[in-house]
């Protein structure tokens, strides 16, 4: 019996960024099982002596892709698995989905002798394609990795062994003039002397250093909140693109600044939404997607837009614009597609005058991403509960009691303001794998 | 344990619509309302959500009659509220529950569906009552009220300003009307008790006559049943004490304790948990005392002082003390703004004065966080904070939201690896240790893991197989971020707030316990799990704490509908449902919980311990079954004193080896109001016995246990950390040789039955410890951090923001310096060498070494006892010795090193240590020391040595740091004196003389000691000259001596000044030597490498060393040689050494062929250039002269064009044989990887540039070039040089040969494109043959002039094989380059215009000259001895 076991090296966190390096032990036993061995002593002990052979074994990285929108790019998949095909290993059937992504198969041996007992280990490393997609388990589709391993006696099928690993996308850097501020001397200006191997600074670590260039804090964003009855609240984001684990921190003013008050924001909630949407939109799902009565929640994103081009002075009529019944019932311009809630802060505030708004992103959400079939983005959907009873109803005693009436009538107003979400760095991320083993009898 | 997350929140207290300022707020006991009291006004709100509820506004009458209200103090049952004025009146509210309506400030959706709410969590769950207030009395005594304390449900106590103390009854206050008259009985007054000062607490403490003034009251008081009294503050800011004998508080029965040292008091604070009296100063300290068992007095445990941010009496009087509901945190505010947090002892854990506030804040002048009063809310997730100095139109009240360890509600999650924080609705968890596995260098690639050095696996794109287990490093990786779960709407909306949070020790489950019932979180399918039906999670209220044992929650709990308390336990896997559950009654509620192994302990509150023994029957069920019970009511005062407790098998004596397996645990832990006692089992009895219980440590906070681990060598210790008193640790102390003397067994018990078996070390820790990670050597904890997020002046949120930061601390060095100090060396060493593998174990020893120079260096009084030697010793144990001490050195003063090196050795020594141990880094390290300790000539030798073995390490990098060292020695201070380490090693000098030293030893120092000398005269002259360095040395030669004169003794060596040229020589002449040495080595990469990095010129040198060093006499072995070291296949397969053999043998045999008759000529050569590398520098200039006139376009037209010719009769052949080869060619070039063929082209193109051709050559026919070659032949032809054309063509044969008789050969292919160059260089030769041969001939044989020509022809005539070859030694002295070049350069023309038949010619007749030969003499006008000859 062979038992194969594949442990990622990076134990802490199985998480690895596009460009990084995956890196994993395989270990081959020929394992005998002392109980085993002593009642089929009598039967096949000779078997159990003999060394095992394993003819060949490979390893290779598969991004897979499930999804239910209609690929027409079938061709394109086709031609893919058609090229795989002609390998012995046969990757799409690993695997539910189709193979978008696949490194070269790396071979790690050819004709493996282990005697009983003996292990041999291997290790194997392969690149995270830079222009794959993230892992993302959305609503219509899926894209997940997997470390294939595969090994074939003689004369028997071939096994695999899969080992899933999470990829984290981190954006392409789009302007190389970005480059050099990298890098830390003008060295380039030197000859080039082949000998002088400067420190090679991947493009995985430029991306890093633009990555932390983008989430880096601001000018802060001010957003005024009004309805049709007047001054809210003052929301301000200090930036607009977070990595993920981060906190998304905004700050609310209610205190109006001039008397008298006319309406006061009772209680609110920000929730951070997940938004998927379909490139190509396909009829059949955007009738769905209109129908449902979860998640789908219409707000013109012209409101927003607005809003954050207002960013600093007033942008008034958000409450009409994002909620009046009109804008729900006409035609979206844009496809809200499909939300879903990672976390929601909720705030009672009626004695609040200023308070915070604290999203945790959790670490183990996707970040933005965009491919030919998805796009993927994050916003803050903010629900604020309003009253214009400033009071109890009635006017204040000049001495003795004050209760609280029973009632209050609320109207609630609807904003979303979109976020871009970033990766982090894989290993802050704590995510621990364990070992994945396999067994060949 | 608490941490304080953003902002604080600005709420608005004040009724409705109005704005007022907020005088004292007062949570009821159960936390549930709150009471707010303005001026005028009474406002009772809902805590959480803060609505109010109701409000009462007092009559102007009563404000006139009884002043403003000052202070509010809640009934315990929240019925009634008694309210303080300022005028020393009390006003009684009562508060009604109001049960017809069915709640308060309900929200109602308006009808348009657009602005109806959605999100479920905006349907507010929570009932909040409606209440209504009435004022009941007021009630005024005779003598002013200054403060009121509740003492229990039915009583009350009051302070008057006549200084007594006043006992009523709550119902007393309500029936009286409007004025009551004083009780005579209750009233205790002050001035008749008696107060005791507590100096010596074993000598019977004397009466004192009470020292209260006339007019000194009660200002603050505040009463613990606990401590069965009360801590008070009197008007004339004495701190006291008070208790009473009996429960009633009478007079007679009652007597005081002033607080010694205590004399500006300001406020108190009691803790009740753990028993403790706080006193606020005006001085800005805390003192905090705990009760004394044994006399019932004060004994002072610890003080509270903020040092660090702060100027000394910056802060004013404290005027606010709150302890937190769970006493685990102290809260203090200053009179002068700023607000601290403290754990029960004494550890800080947060100040706003280290926040950062922004550039335009000055915490001194004005601090944006002046308080006046706090209030912890619910479970102490809020602190209400009262500003002083309200601005107008602004509320004054702040909402700090904080964060709290687990360990705070439940001690048992000290057994978890993990820090999990608990907010009121949502969890912080930061996992996994700091360690980052790496392997072997080759790590994964992200930029911000860490410093991965670039060796180890670089074949990428390879898989690899290990021969054994991979070498997996790690490394230290800071701050994961924080995982922050939010608790489930639908458990939140209606169990707010978290109570309890418990992770099991994988970090895989959660689970957590709010108002009721629980839910618990799978990590891995980041799923919570709910109580399905919900009236079984709201039946249970889990109390006393919550863990997880395999797989199960286990928890106390009172259940609500049976009116029992419990255990419960809920298996993970299942449905959260009373089914699955596993329930056990218990007499008592719970107060605490533990378990070990399979045991679990249990702590209910009528004072029993019980342990249990839980079994696992299947996945979903277990058993629990009580093994014993255990009565603790005699070692506490009441059992929810006991902070925590555990059950382990930790024993005070070190079990024998063999027993180790005992799982059954037998000792109890407990802490008891922090002090740790350990109840142990007697020997043969099944239940420990209370009156066993040793004291093992007072002040506890948490404590650990450190069982159950194998590797490391801190296992079976007990952690303790006590605040301001730090961190303890118990170890075992392991007899030295253990092992050994096991053997030996009976005799070793006996010998050291008296020794200590454990040892109780303290050390300071920096930080707040939550979890100690036994085999890391590591604490982790959470810091307090700040961000500032905006800088708007008067902004409220222009204050920072506050975060969290996960933080580690290594405490290995502190423990082996406690165990070294304590001579426990051996201990030290076993644990240090279990921490071996650790990446920061070389850093722990250096922090070891560093802390105890810094202390005994700098150390005023002398030391009596010096650690370092032994530290010295002990770090000397480990390979990183001389590291360490390199490392510790640069990171301390200079003044201090001379201590240090006294002890650890001089610097020298070390140096030369690190030499033979080939630590080159470490060794430049000791470079930077010595150059300060040492006289610039040792340094600077010792540089020369280092740089040496650095280059024949091939350490470039480091060479090149050495020549900048090298380079920036002031040859000046080459004789400067330095304090030679030779100075008396055992009596160090003191720092301070060392550096005036250092200051003496500048020239104007000697100057004004000395007097003016003659150098002072050079100064005041070169001052506007500016003349460089050496020069004004060389100016003043007569100084030297005067320097060395006045240096303090030390033996400095008298050298000779050399100047900056000098010493760049010098290290040319390194460089050179060792360039050669690379060179005649065939190290080309090495040659590469070396003159890229160290700015070493390749090209001026080689061309110095073109006929020496660079000139090559084995083309075939060079290739080989090169070939292994590109470590490339060797270019043929068979040894090169035996082929050559062959070739000379058959070479001997072929006779008269023209091929053998090249190659002849080519084993001839082979001698030539020994003789010429003996002398070449002679030769160098001439090859100058050959550059230019290669440089020099061929003057003759005619010439030219044949050359012309032939170049291209050349290409043609060329391509002709290129093409069948080509894909041979294809395959040779894919052997050079592309990196490697950069760097050969670029050699290549240096040695071309250099005139270095024989290595031109072979470096193109490694790289298959064949253009290059035929540009290095014409090269060659050019330069006319015949020598040089017959070694080229010799060696090119000499290849061709070697390379068939092998027939695996690699350049087989090539080789044969080369042929035309051959042919090319042989007709070539052929031609010169005409020419300089008959002059050879016709001369006479001694000429020494011809010798030249004549060796480099004489391979053509084969009669002449027997040539001497050691006549060509005087060939380049005597030849003169003018005089040989126009030879060369006509004969390159006559090859070209020579044809085949030449050679026939010229071997014929040797006398006859052609006519070319004779024109062109008179064509150049230049005519040459040599050849006018002929």
């Amino acid at each position: 019996m062979i038992e194969i076991k594949a442990k990622l090296l990076r134990a802490d966190s199985a998480i690895y960024a596009t460009g990084e390096r995956v890196e994993c032990l395989i270990e081959f036993t020929h394992k005998v099982f002392s109980d085993e061995q002593t009642a089929s002593q009598a039967r096949d002990a000779n078997e159990a002596r003999s060394p095992e052979n394993l003819a060949w074994a490979s390893a290779q990285l598969h991004c897979y892709r499930k999804t239910s929108y209609s690929t027409s790019a079938g061709d394109r998949a086709a031609e893919l698995t058609e090229m795989i095909g002609r390998t012995a290993l046969d990757a799409v059937t690993q695997a539910p989905g189709e193979v978008i992504v696949a490194t070269k198969p790396k071979i790690l041996f050819c004709d493996l002798r282990l005697q009983p007992g003996e292990t041999k280990m291997y290790f194997f490393n392969e690149f995270v394609p830079r222009d794959g997609p993230p892992t993302y388990r959305g609503h219509n589709i899926r894209y997940f990795y997997k470390i294939t391993i595969a090994t074939q006696r003689v004369k028997s099928k071939v096994q695999t062994l899969t080992v899933p690993i999470r990829v984290l996308p981190i954006p392409i850097i789009s302007r190389p003039d970005e480059l050099p501020v990298t890098v830390e001397t003008n060295e380039e200006l030197a000859p080039t002397n082949p000998f002088l191997e400067k420190r090679e600074i991947s493009e995985l670590e430029i991306s890093w250093h633009h990555l932390k260039n983008v989430t880096a804090r601001r000018a802060p964003k001010f957003y005024r909140i009004s309805n049709k009855r007047g001054f809210v609240g003052r929301f301000c984001l200090f930036k607009p693109a977070y990595k993920l684990g981060e906190d998304i921190v905004g700050s609310l003013d209610f205190d109006p600044g001039v008397n008298p008050q006319k309406v006061r924001c009772v209680q609110f909630s920000v929730k951070l939404q997940q938004q998927e949407l379909s490139i190509r939109p396909q009829p059949v799902h955007s009738q769905l997607q209109s129908q449902s009565p979860t998640g789908d929640d219409v707000s013109s994103i012209n409101s927003f837009d607005m809003a954050s081009i207002a960013s600093g002075v007033v942008a008034d009529n958000l409450h009409k614009s994002a909620t009046s019944a009109s804008s729900r019932d006409k035609e979206a311009p844009e496809p809200i597609g499909k939300l879903s809630t990672t976390s929601t802060s909720h705030q009672v505030c009626y004695a609040t005058l200023q308070t915070q708004v604290v999203v945790p992103i959790p670490l183990h959400v996707t970040p933005t991403f965009r491919t030919d079939l998805v796009d993927v983005r994050w916003r803050l959907h903010f629900e604020f509960v309003t009253t214009t009873l400033m009071d109890f109803g009635i006017p204040n005693p000049e001495f003795g009691e004050l209760k609280a009436p029973a009632e209050m009538p609320v109207e609630t107003m609807v904003w979303n303001l979109p976020v871009t979400v970033y990766a982090a760095n894989p290993l802050q991320i704590y995510a621990p794998n364990q070992t994945f083993n396999l067994l060949i009898k | 344990m608490y941490y304080p997350v953003g902002w604080p929140k600005r709420v608005g207290l004040a009724l409705p619509g109005e704005s007022a300022s907020i005088r004292h707020i007062c949570c009821d006991a159960v936390k549930i309302l709150v009471a707010a009291v303005g001026d005028g006004f009474l406002g009772i709100w809902y805590a959480n959500p803060l609505i109010p509820i109701a409000f009462f506004r007092r009559t102007e009458d009563s404000l006139r009659q009884y002043g403003a209200n000052q202070l509010i103090v809640w009934k315990p049952d929240s019925r009634q509220l008694a309210l303080l004025t300022a005028s020393g009146a009390l006003l009684l509210y009562q508060l009604d529950f109001d049960a017809n309506g069915s709640g308060i400030l309900q929200q109602v959706d308006p009808p348009a569906a657009s602005l109806k709410r959605e999100s479920a969590e905006l349907f507010i769950k929570e009932n909040i009552p409606r209440l209504s207030l009435r004022e009941l009395c007021s009630v005024t005594l005779g003598s002013v009220i200054t403060t009121v304390c509740c003492i229990s449900l039915s009583e009350l106590l009051l302070a008057t300003q006549s200084c007594e103390l006043l006992r009523l009854q709550w119902t007393e206050l309500e029936h009286a009307e409007n004025d009551l008259e004083l009780p005579a009985l209750s009233a205790i007054k002050l001035r008749d008790i008696p107060f005791y000062v507590q100096q010596q607490p074993q000598q019977s403490s004397a009466r004192n006559v009470p020292p209260l003034s006339r007019d000194s009251y009660v200002a603050s008081l505040e009463y613990s049943p606990f401590i069965g009294g009360c801590a008070a503050v009197f008007s004339d800011r004495r701190a006291a004490f008070l208790i009473a004998n009996h429960l009633r508080f009478e007079t007679d029965h009652m007597h005081g304790f002033w607080v010694p040292d205590v004399e500006d008091a300001s406020v108190c604070s009691v803790n009740h948990k753990f028993r403790l009296l706080a006193y606020g100063q005006e001085s800005s300290a805390v003192n905090v005392y705990a009760i004394d068992d044994a006399s019932g007095g004060l004994e002072f445990s610890h003080r509270l002082m903020l040092t660090e941010n702060v100027l000394p009496g910056s802060l004013g009087s404290v005027n606010e003390l709150k302890w937190s509901p769970d006493g685990c945190v102290l809260a203090v505010s200053w009179k002068n703004g700023g607000l601290s947090l403290w754990s029960t002892f004494g550890a800080l854990l947060m100040s706003t004065l280290s926040w950062d506030f922004g550039l335009n804040v000055d915490l001194v002048r004005e601090n944006p966080l002046k308080l006046r009063r706090l209030e912890w809310s619910t479970e102490g997730y809020q602190l209400f904070m009262l500003k002083q100095h309200p601005e107008k139109d602004k509320s004054n009240v702040l909402q700090l939201q904080f964060v709290k360890s687990a360990l705070s509600m439940n001690p048992c999650m000290t057994t978890s690896p993990h820090i999990l924080l608990q907010g009121d609705d949502c969890l912080y968890l930061n996992q996994g240790n700091n360690l980052e596995l790496t392997y072997a260098g080759s790590h994964g690639t992200f930029p911000s893991s860490g410093v991965g050095s670039d060796e180890g696996i670089s074949g990428d794109g390879d898989c690899l197989e290990l021969k054994q287990s991979p070498h997996t490093g790690s490394i230290l990786t800071e701050s994961k971020y924080w995982t922050v779960l939010q608790l489930p709407l639908n458990y939140a909306a209606t169990n707010w707030p978290i109570r309890y949070a418990a992770i099991d020790p994988d970090g895989l489950h959660l689970a957590v316990a709010g108002r009721t019932g629980l839910a618990h979180y799978s990590l891995v399918t980041r799923r919570w799990k709910l109580f399905g039906n919900e009236s079984q999670e709201k039946d249970f209220v889990v109390s006393g704490g919550l863990l997880w044992w395999h797989g199960f929650v286990v928890m106390g709990c009172y259940s609500l509908l049976d009116r029992t308390d419990e255990l419960r336990c809920y298996p993970a896997d299942c449905k959260l449902d009373n089914q699955y559950g596993h329930k056990l009654q218990v007499r008592a509620p719970v107060i605490s919980l533990n378990s070990f192994r399979h045991q679990l302990i249990v702590l209910t509150a009528d004072g029993i311990v019980s342990l249990f023994n839980m079994s696992k029957n299947s996945a979903y069920a277990l058993d629990i079954e009580c093994a014993y019970e255990l009565d603790v009511k005699s070692i506490c005062i009441h059992p929810a004193c006991i902070v925590s407790l555990t059950v382990t098998n930790l024993k005070n004596e070190l079990k024998p080896q063999g027993q180790l397996g005992g799982d059954q645990a037998e000792t109890i832990i407990v802490n008891v109001c922090g002090r740790i006692l350990m109840i142990q089992r007697d020997a043969g009895e099944q239940v420990p016995n209370t009156l066993l219980a040793t004291c093992l440590a007072s002040c506890v906070e948490v404590f650990w246990l450190s069982h159950s681990l194998e590797r490391c060598a801190m296992r079976d210790c007990l952690w303790l950390y006590s605040g301001a008193h730090g961190m303890r640790v118990w170890l075992p102390i392991l007899p030295p040789g253990r092992e050994r003397r096991e053997g030996e067994q009976g005799g070793a018990q006996r010998l050291h039955s008296f020794m200590s078996k454990r040892i109780m070390l303290s050390f300071p820790l920096k930080l707040y410890p939550l979890v100690v990670l036994f085999d890391n050597v590591i604490v982790l904890g959470v810091e307090n951090e700040s961000t500032l997020y905006v800088n708007e002046q008067g902004s409220h949120f222009s204050l920072p923001f506050a975060v969290m930061e996960r933080k580690s601390q290594i405490y290995l060095h502190k423990v082996l310096r406690q165990l070294i100090k304590r001579n426990l060396g051996y201990s030290a060493w076993e644990m240090a060498q279990s921490c071996c593998s650790l990446p920061y174990f070389p850093h722990a020893l250096e922090l070891l070494l560093h802390e105890v120079l810094e202390e005994e260096a700098t150390s005023k009084q002398p030391i009596p006892d010096a650690q370092l030697p032994s530290i010295l010793d002990f770090i000397r144990e480990f390979p990183v010795y001389l590291e360490t001490i390199v490392q510790c050195a640069r990171k301390t003063e200079i003044a201090l090193w001379p201590y240090l090196f006294s002890m650890a050795g001089k610097p020298k020594d070390l140096f030369q240590m690190c030499l033979q141990s080939e630590q080159l880094d470490t060794a430049a390290s000791y470079l930077i020391i010595l150059q300060n300790l040492e006289p610039s000539v040792v340094s600077k030798q010792y540089a020369t040595m280092l740089l040496d073995i650095a280059l024949q390490q091939r350490k470039w990098e480091l060479a090149k740091d050495l020549i900048r060292f090298l380079k920036a020695i002031d040859p000046n201070e080459i004789d400067s004196p330095r304090s030679s380490m030779v100075v008396n090693v055992k009596i160090a000098p003191p720092p301070q003389v060392n550096t005036q030293q250092q200051v003496n030893q500048n020239a104007d120092a000697f100057n004004m000691v000395l007097g003016p000398i003659a150098r002072e005269r050079s100064f005041s002259t070169t001052v506007t000259s500016n003349l460089p360095k050496d020069k004004q040395a060389s100016a003043t030669p007569g100084v030297a001596p005067v320097t060395e004169s006045s240096s303090s003794g030390a033996p400095s060596v008298v050298r000779r000044r050399s100047t900056k040229q000098r010493e760049t020589f010098c290290i040319d002449l390194i460089l050179q030597r060792h360039a050669r040495q690379l060179l005649q080595n065939h190290k080309l990469m090495d040659l590469g490498y070396m003159c890229a990095y160290l700015d070493f010129h390749l090209v001026s040198w080689l061309s110095q060393e073109s006929e020496r060093a660079a000139k090559l006499d084995d083309f075939a072995g060079a290739l080989q040689v090169l070939h292994e070291e590109l470590e490339l296949p060797t270019p043929f397969p068979t040894p090169v050494k035996d082929d050559f053999a062959q070739l000379r043998g058959s070479l001997r045999q072929t006779g008269g062929g023209g091929s053998s008759q090249t190659s002849e000529s080519g084993y001839f050569s082979l001698a030539t250039p020994n003789g010429a590398a003996t002398q070449s520098p002679q030769l160098q200039p001439s090859i100058r002269e050959e550059e230019e006139e290669l440089q020099q376009p061929s003057s003759l037209p005619i010439l030219k064009t044949r050359s012309g010719s032939q170049l291209s009769f050349d290409n043609f052949r060329y391509r002709r044989l290129y093409s069948l080869p080509a894909s041979e060619d294809d395959l040779a070039v894919d052997m050079l990887p592309q990196k490697l063929s950069i760097k050969l082209r670029y050699l290549l193109q240096l040695f071309i540039e250099a005139n270095c051709t024989d290595y031109a050559l072979v470096l193109s026919i490694l790289l298959q070039d064949a253009a290059s070659i035929s540009r290095i032949v014409n090269g060659i032809i050019r330069s006319e040089s015949v020598h040089i054309c017959q070694r080229t063509e010799s060696a090119l044969k000499q290849l061709s040969q070697s390379t068939f008789e092998h027939s695996g050969s690699l350049y087989r292919g090539f080789v044969l494109t080369l042929q035309p160059h051959v042919y090319l260089l042989e007709q070539y030769i052929q031609s010169l043959g005409d020419v300089t041969c008959s002059p050879l001939q016709d001369a006479s044989p001694g000429t020494e002039q011809s010798v030249d020509v004549a060796t480099g022809l004489q391979g053509l005539q084969n009669e002449e094989g027997e040539f001497v070859p050691s006549s060509q030694q005087a060939n380049g002295n005597q030849w003169t380059v003018a005089d040989l070049n126009p030879n060369h350069q006509r004969l390159t023309r006559h090859a070209s215009v020579e044809s085949n038949g030449n050679a026939a010619v010229a071997s014929g007749s040797s006398s006859q000259s052609t006519p070319t030969q004779r024109q062109l003499p008179s064509q150049n006008g230049r005519e040459r001895e040599g050849c006018r000859l002929m």
